[in-house]
């Protein structure tokens, strides 16, 4: 009995073991953050026990979550992505912590750009480029301490990486950046800049294109709606205007080579403010099965013989009611067990092209709230590397907006169109808008959504595209028994001014 | 005494025919709810009620579960025996009903027929025992107990809509006397009608037989 008793206060004291080291713990991009997406968080747990640790870090419809093996240490930092905005929450075991927010809220810009600047020396890093009003916000972290996951730079516009002793990214690393790329993020790398696509099995970037940036010479490389810039080392040393290089270089990714900022506000993946999707389709009518009928016929006849038969055997009445309340009960017990309908996930996709070979998607999710109340992502998952957040859905609806780096390109269902001066070839884009709701279009009245909710977001000065619609599937089922609609697919390529 | 007997012995065919009535009960519950199912399965009658063949299809089940309820029950009129026959008929009654709500469970998703089975279950309790209790008085006082209890579930709406126009008061506390209410306003409260069916049972099973009395 006693050792029964010391058993289960050691399980106990091992379920209960890890805390949550609040003081140590915070968002490595403090003060910064950007609300509405994830941002890299340092957790630090003290008094850990187990061989294997389960990290999840919640926001509102959102789960991710981590294995971290522990065994044989006592303490633990680990770094995983935590939503900036309310409800967010980190747990550990039975341990749990709100974060607290970062308090500078940086909120996408065209003409100051969010940037984490990796470099094996930050010092150096903060002089050439430094955080200033008119040019960038800057975080600075170490290249040592890379990121492996793509999830980790979701607030980021650009990425900066200082690499002046050849420092090889491992595969992980080379993966994320490439994602990130796909999803329309810059990247700049100084120094030495080993990509190795076919190591990590990446698609390829496109050509390199030299371009002169001031008084110091790089080379792009268009990577899906992204891209990749290089600059030697020792070429931006010298140069007299560092600073500027490197603003100017994420400028011409970020303002589509033009020489000023387009109008309106740049595409990012703060989830936006008002939904894409059209008005959900009506629920298909629910037809009776051959049990139901069977069933049915069962009751009827049981409810009209029972009493009868009973009447033949005894005079009292009650026998053949308790039969029935015997009967009934059974009748029910399997009528719950009737195919029922399943709920019904609506999907809109909005695909991101661009150069080389990558592209990304941003899925927008309808799901009806019998399929799931949390989308929840295994970080570890090397197959899975969407990620997740929720929207504003319609009453009786839920919505989340995935963005999907790296994926697959579906085939056109239609001719493409050029948008170019707000005007979608030859009508505005609101008459196109019209026109497409009307079916008078490639695009179909279900696109007709996505189009326009891009079209009004982005159809201003300084943006060219072409859009198209495009045949589409999910990469993998969606979790869960669900009926799934694809309502609309659009890609879309930003194009550069100039060409 | 003697006028009692005269009525019981007058009224005999009337009972005996009650007392069939009772044992095809079930069938007249399961029957009925079967037909409003298919009627609101028409096309003209579910677009003139706004409905849809999936979750509503079931709810609108429930709804006239609750509402006939009064008016299905068919209660033997007699003594104590006749009481403990209304019993076992109520608990047919509510699991014939029970079973033909959830043989509807093919057009939904959710849990809604199971989730209301304790409120249809107290309301059954609490309509077969004031009627049980009122068919130990006479059949007459079945038909006053059936109004009663149709008015007690079907006007608190209405009240608390007079007492909102005319004292801008709430009456939303009546919700818990009304099945129908408490269903579409999600304030159920079970206690009031499970202790009316208590109450109703306990005298129906109670009260001496009025030839002994």
């Amino acid at each position: 009995m006693r050792l029964l008793l010391l058993l289960s206060l050691l399980c106990c004291s091992a379920l209960s073991a890890q805390v949550i080291d609040a003081e140590r713990s915070g968002f490595l991009s403090a003060p910064n953050g950007r609300a509405g997406t994830w941002a890299p968080y340092r957790l630090v747990l003290r008094e850990v026990g187990g061989d294997t640790l389960s990290v999840s870090s919640e926001a509102p419809g959102v789960k991710l979550t981590r294995q971290v093996a522990a065994s044989g240490r006592s303490e633990l930092e680990v770094v995983i992505p935590v939503y900036v905005g309310e409800g967010a929450k980190l747990a550990v075991g039975q341990a749990s912590l709100e974060p607290t927010l970062p308090l500078r809220r940086i909120d996408p810009d065209y003409a100051r750009p969010y940037v984490a600047v990796f470099s094996s020396d930050p010092v150096y890093a903060r002089g050439v480029l430094p955080s200033t009003p008119r040019g960038a916000i800057c975080d600075y972290y170490e290249l040592a301490g890379f990121f492996g996951d793509w999830r980790l730079l979701d607030g980021y516009d650009a990425v900066v990486i200082f690499n002046p002793l050849e420092t090889r990214l491992p595969a992980g690393s080379q993966r994320a950046l490439a994602e990130f790329c796909s999803l329309g993020g810059a990247a700049l790398i100084v120094g030495s800049f080993r990509f190795g696509e076919r190591a990590v099995d990446l698609p390829p970037p496109a050509e390199p294109q030299i371009m002169q940036v001031r008084d110091v010479q790089l080379q792009r490389m268009g990577y899906g709606a992204g891209a990749i810039y290089r600059v030697g080392f020792d070429e931006l040393r010298l140069s007299q205007s560092a600073p500027d290089v490197i603003i100017d270089a994420l400028r011409d990714q970020l303002w589509f080579g033009g020489g000023r900022a387009p109008a309106g506000v740049p595409e990012s993946r703060v989830p936006p403010l008002r939904s894409p999707m059209g008005p959900s389709l009506p629920s298909a009518d629910a037809a009776p099965g051959p049990l139901f009928w069977g069933l049915a016929g069962g009751l009827l006849l049981l409810c009209g013989l029972a009493p009868v038969v009973a009447g033949r055997l005894t005079r009292r009445a009650w026998p053949a009611q308790l039969a029935l309340l015997a009967g009934c009960a059974g009748i029910g017990g399997l009528a719950l067990l009737q195919a029922r309908p399943l709920p019904t996930l609506e999907v809109s996709v909005l695909v991101r092209n661009g150069e080389g070979g990558a592209r990304s998607a941003r899925v927008f999710l309808l799901a009806e709230p019998e399929w799931t109340e949390t989308l929840t992502v295994d970080l570890d998952d090397q197959a899975r590397r969407g990620l997740p957040r929720k929207l504003p859905g319609r009453p009786g609806w839920r919505a989340w907006a995935e963005d999907l780096p790296l994926v697959e390109q579906g085939a056109g269902r239609g001719s493409p169109v050029q948008l170019a001066f707000g005007m979608v070839g030859e009508v505005s884009f609101r008459d196109f808008s019209t026109r497409a709701h009307r079916g008078e279009t490639g695009f179909s009245t279900d696109d007709a959504h996505l189009l326009e909710w891009w079209l009004e977001a982005n159809a201003y000065r300084g943006r060219r595209a072409e859009l198209q619609p495009l045949e589409w599937r999910f990469p993998e089922r969606p979790a869960g028994e669900v009926r799934v609609v694809i309502r609309g697919a659009i890609g879309v390529t930003a194009e550069r001014e100039g060409g | 005494m003697g006028s009692l007997s005269a009525a019981s012995v007058g009224s005999g065919g009337q009972i005996s025919r009650s007392r069939a009535n009772m044992r095809f009960n079930a069938l007249l519950v399961a029957g009925s709810l079967l037909a409003v199912g298919g009627l609101v399965a028409l096309g003209p009658v579910r677009f003139a009620l706004g409905l849809t063949l999936d979750d509503a299809w079931q709810l609108a089940l429930i709804h006239a579960e609750l509402a006939l309820a009064p008016l299905l029950f068919l209660p033997v009129v007699g003594g104590r025996g006749k009481a403990l026959e209304n019993l076992a008929a109520a608990a047919a009654c509510a699991s014939a009903g029970a079973a033909t709500v959830l043989l509807f469970s093919f057009a939904v998703m959710g849990g809604v027929g199971l989730d209301t089975r304790a409120l249809a279950g107290v309301a059954w309790l609490a309509v077969s025992g004031l009627l049980a209790l009122g068919a130990r008085f006479g059949p007459h006082w079945v038909l006053r107990v059936r109004v009663l209890v149709l008015c007690a579930f079907g006007l608190p709406a209405l009240w608390h809509y007079l007492l909102l126009e005319y004292a801008g008061a709430s009456g939303g506390h009546l919700a818990a006397l009304s099945p129908n209410w408490a269903l579409a306003t999600h304030s159920i409260s079970l206690w009031p009608l499970l202790l009316a069916g208590a109450l109703a049972w306990s005298g129906a099973l109670a009260l001496p037989d009025r030839g002994r009395a």
